[in-house]
Order: C-alpha cells, then structure tokens, then sequence
C-alpha cells in the first residue's frame, strides 16, 4: 500500500493509527454482491480480517442462522449499521477504527430503481457522504466505491465504447441522479485527499442468480419491454465476475474510475431470443408517456428513463480494468445467459424481491 | 487509444454491431443490386489493401445513404474484407434504418469510433461532405461540398492509415433529392423532410479508387492550415475523378 504523511498538527483531534491493510471492512456486505465479494476477502490470504458492515444481520445467504453463520467464519466480524442515519458518520468511523482496517469496499448502494425517492435519496448521497467522512476520520488508506455504468446516461451521441474519460451524463431520473452524485463525490474526496487512495467501479447490467438485481428481474419476465426501430449492443455479467474484479481492484490497491463490464456484446434482440423472452416492442415516445404513468401510479419497477437503455448504445470499455489489474471475467455474454437461463435464479429471487441494496 | 480486439466475445458477435450472418443472407440481394440493377463498376481496385488499415475517403451524394451500402458491398467484394463506412447521425440514429445499417457494418460517425476501428486494423469509409454531401439537390450532383475542416486528415495523421480518394458517381442519380420540407422538425433530430423515390432508381454506378496518400509523409508539421490544404487537395482530387467517370458513363440511365 502506499505511504502516508502524517499532517502533524492539521486537525485538532490527537492523531490516529492508520488502518492495516491486512483488514478490509465492506459495507452492504450481505447484499447480492457483498455476499459474492467476502468469500473472495476470506479466502485471500493476504486479508486478515473482514469486517461486515450492512444493516442486515449476518449472513451470506437466506435462511441463516447469524450466530451459527459467524462461528463459521473466522476471519470475519459482522457490525449492524444504517449508514443513512444520523450520526452514522461517527459509528461508521469508531468501527473501522476499533476493527482498524485499511481498506474499505462500500456497497451499502441500491442496486434497483425505487419508488420510495426520499429513501434511495439518504441511502445513495447521504450514506456515501457519511462513509466519506468515517473513511477520512478513521485514515482508512485505501477506499473502493462502487458505481453503476448507467451513470454515463444511454443516448446517440455516446461512442461506441465509453471509457473512463467520458462524463457522466445520468437522465433527468432520482435515482441514477444520486448514484452519479455518489461517484462524483467520492471521486472529489480522492482528489481533495491524496494521501488515500480511491476507485470508483461503474459496473453494467449484471444478470445472475437469486438476486434482487433490476436485470434479473427484468429478463426473469416472459414479456420484455423493447423499442421499435432500434436494437443496441448490450453487455451483461455475472455477479460473481463483478465481485471477482473488485477484489482484483483491491489486491491492485487500482486508483480512479473503472468500468467494470461483461465480455462480449450482443444486440438485445439476441439477448432476448436466446433466452426465448417475448419482445414487447413500444414506440419510443409512446412508450415512454405509458412507462412514466405506469411508474408514478406505481404498477411498474421500471423508470420513464429507462427505455432509453434499450434504445441507444452505452456499452462500456473495460480495457482500463484488465490493463490495471489484468482482470478478465470468466463468463462471457453467452455463457452469462447460459447461467442465467438454467434457471437458478428462481429459487429464491422471490423472497429478495423487497430488499433493495447492493 | 486502446485495442478493442479483447473486448469481443467468445460468441464472435462484432464490437460494433455488424452481423456477419445477416450480411451473409444479404449478400445474394446486395449482388443483384449492384450487378443488375446498379451495374456498378468499380476500378482501380487494386489500390485497396487486402490486410491493414486504411482510411477510404469518398464523395457523397443522394438522399438516401444508398451509396454507403453500394460502396461496402462493392469495395467490400473487391477488397475481400468487410469495409466500415461511418454514417452520419440523422442517418444512423433514424429507427429501423440505423439498425439495419449497423448491422451490415456501418458505424456511427465519429472521431473516436474512427481512431478504435483503425487501431483495429479495419478498413475505414469516410463521407467527409457529411449531411452536406446528402443535402445535395439533383442540380447541385456530381459537385462535391466542403471537406469539412479536415477531420479525416488528422485522423489519418494519428492512425497513421493511408487515405485512398475514392470518387462515386450514380447516387445522386440513384436517389434524387428533388425538395427539401425544411422548418418542420426539430434541428437536432432531422434538419429536413428530403424529398425523394424510396425505391433506388436504376442509375448506373461508377466507383474509383485512387492511389494512396500518406497524410504523415504529406505534412510531417500539421498545422491547421496544411491539414486542411491536404483535405483540399483531397477533395480536389475525388472531383477531378468524379468530372471523368460522368464524362466517361454518358447517360445515366
């Protein structure tokens, strides 16, 4: 990890013991990609502890018992925590700095659209404002954020492959609004404190197995909103591949923005035909009006906005990832279908339905 | 600018969206048109490279893209390598026709999805009149617009591909814009209503192209005016071909 300066004298409190890096504290750690990512985390030998911070209890899957689930695993310790409520700035800083870890991975994000505003609101740029602070406070060294590559916005003008550079441009929709404000927060504590080291992971349309993720749930439906006259490139990866490279990110110690995608592309239309979905196609303009009053009268899980996803391009570039990390996912875009198609993801998608988060 | 070869999947599927069965089931159709119906003929040939970047730079004309589909089908058939013609944006982003046209393997114009296709070693179609080059009334054919200001030579600059002039002759007469409905929409999405067969009309086509042109041995210095004085020349060129091809075809028809 990199050194750090002490800056004697610049703030009043006495001064603190960095974190070690040998310990990786993870918020939203029991959500569908922090239960992928801490077995990663356990089974590193360079990782001592890890710390589970989420508002759940403990557990890596339904049906768990928490303290059974615990004495299972050795290495971790398990922290409840609302990172939205007040004060939790200063709870998040004492636990990171009790357990006193290096690094944090913070996933307590929502991985779908919500029709409670005000709540995803607190969630995204409070919850990510008062990590911020503890991450500061408990001089925890490294910090990895994640992001949704959504954050670019889908329209004509986009190249072909948005890399890094690009800015990001959500659509006028809350929710996608506060994870682009959440990425550039954080990215503007990297920059304002370089003495940590910081990574934003923009991660694309995920499709995998038992979980609440918008994608899953959107291709898990028989009849599949698309837009007439167009047809886009899409990527899609597994969970476990996204997990697989933020825990690449981490061992690389990776600073900056990284898009974090699937290998390979396909026209939704492929997508949709070789999963034997139903295209329901709208016009675009139409479509959109029948979106909006479907999402405010609240009888659909699907923004106004998002129809602009299934129309134009906004297939990302991970180059900079592999070249960084040397990271690839194991799952191209076929065999990322494949897995999702054999079915696992029924099994209990269904009692996940109402939890949100990352 | 980064290779993309990586990013394209174990399913082959092409990173810009050209599907290599759809092209292929087309192929009988895109044969007849161009043999039949177009009687297109193509010389200087031989100037295309068979492997290798390459940064075709063509004459634009008509008020459908007809002549982006000719050109990929016929220098494509005589190169034996899949031509990428980038496409302008009222065009490309037009519902059914953008995907239709992604498909056969046009991509949408701009620098950056240029400079990723020639790192990757493809062979690159440029319109450089751009939505000009298609605004051209059926009195203004044959006449190419400005060369913009030379975007295609800094490109081949910085890729260091070689540019091949390549003079058309037949789109305008293929599909005449006999009006343009201006006013109507609004100016990003379409600029006007053209006026126009829907059906290509049997004109006859005559493609040619020249030999290539090292922009980086040309100026070794760019600056913005040898850059656009090399895009002039260009533009020059391709008009003295197209002058010789009309002279050479007589009647259109």
């Amino acid at each position: 990890m990199g050194s750090r300066k002490k800056k004697a004298g610049a703030i009043a409190a006495p001064p603190r013991a960095p974190g070690s890096p040998r310990v990786v504290a993870v918020t939203g750690a029991f959500g569908a990609l922090g239960r992928r990512l801490v077995p990663l985390l356990e089974a590193d030998p360079e990782i001592d502890r890890v710390v589970a911070i989420d508002l759940r209890p403990a557990a890596l899957g339904p049906d768990v018992d928490p303290a059974a689930f615990l004495a299972a695993h050795g290495k971790l310790s398990s922290h409840t925590l609302d990172l939205a409520g007040a004060g939790a700035d200063r709870e998040l800083a004492d636990v990171l700095e009790r357990e006193g870890a290096g690094a944090l991975i913070h996933l307590a994000l929502l991985s779908s659209p919500t029709h409670a505003l005000e709540m995803a609101h607190e969630v995204e740029t409070i919850g990510t404002l008062h990590m911020l602070h503890a991450v500061a406070a408990a001089r925890v060294g490294y910090l990895l954020s994640l992001s949704s590559a959504m954050c670019y916005g889908a329209r004509p003008s986009n190249p072909a492959w948005i890399t890094e550079e690009h800015a990001l441009e959500p659509p006028p929709s809350r929710s996608l609004r506060d994870k682009a404000d959440a990425d550039r927060q954080v990215r503007r504590f990297g920059e304002e404190h370089p003495d940590h080291v910081v990574a934003v992971a923009r991660v694309g349309a995920m499709l995998g197995s038992a979980d609440d993720h918008f994608w899953t749930r959107l291709f898990g439906r028989r009849l599949v909103p698309a837009v007439l006259g167009y047809d886009p490139l899409v990527q899609l990866m597994l969970p476990d591949d996204a997990a697989a490279a933020l825990h690449a990110l981490l061992r690389a110690r990776a600073r900056g923005p990284f898009n974090v995608v699937g290998r390979g592309v396909l026209p939704y239309s492929h997508v949709l035909s070789r999963l034997a979905r139903v295209p329901l196609y709208v016009p675009p303009g139409i479509g959109r009006s029948l979106l909006g009053a479907l999402w405010t009268a609240q009888l659909s899980d699907i923004p106004r906005h998002f129809l602009d996803y299934l129309r134009w391009s906004w297939v990302c570039d991970g180059e900079r990832l592999r070249r960084e990390t040397g990271f690839t996912p194991a799952a191209d875009i076929a065999t990322t279908l494949q897995v999702f198609q054999s079915g696992a993801w029924r099994s209990d998608a269904r009692d996940l339905r109402m939890r949100g988060a990352a | 600018m980064t290779t993309t070869e990586q990013l394209t999947g174990d399913n082959g599927f092409d990173p810009f969206g050209r599907d290599p069965e759809l092209a292929e089931r087309l192929r009988p159709r895109l044969d007849a048109l161009l043999d039949r119906w177009l009687k297109v003929q193509v010389e200087g040939s031989e100037h295309l490279p068979t492997s290798g970047r390459a940064l075709l730079v063509a004459s634009h004309g008509g008020a459908l893209p007809w002549d982006a589909v000719v050109l990929l089908a016929a220098l494509g058939r005589a190169s034996g390598r899949h031509v990428r013609p980038l496409v302008e944006d009222p065009v490309m982003t037009a519902p059914f026709l953008g995907t239709l046209l992604t498909r056969l393997g046009c991509v949408r114009a701009s620098q950056d999805n240029a400079t990723r296709l020639l790192d990757r070693d493809e062979a690159v179609l440029v319109f450089p009149e751009g939505m000009q080059g298609l605004g051209k009334l059926w009195r203004q054919r044959h006449k190419l617009m400005r060369f913009g200001r030379g975007g295609f030579v800094r490109l081949a600059l910085r890729t260091k591909a070689p540019i091949l002039p390549v003079a058309v002759v037949g789109a305008e007469d293929t599909s005449p814009l006999l009006f343009k409905i201006g006013g109507l929409m609004k100016e990003k999405s379409l600029p006007y209503i053209p006026v126009t067969p829907v059906i290509p009309l049997p004109a006859r086509w005559r493609i040619k192209v020249g030999a290539p042109i090292d922009a980086n041995a040309e100026i070794p210095e760019p600056t913005d005016i040898t850059v656009s004085t090399l895009a002039a020349r260009v533009k020059d060129l391709i008009q003295r071909d197209v002058d010789a091809l009309v002279e050479d075809r007589g009647s259109a028809f």
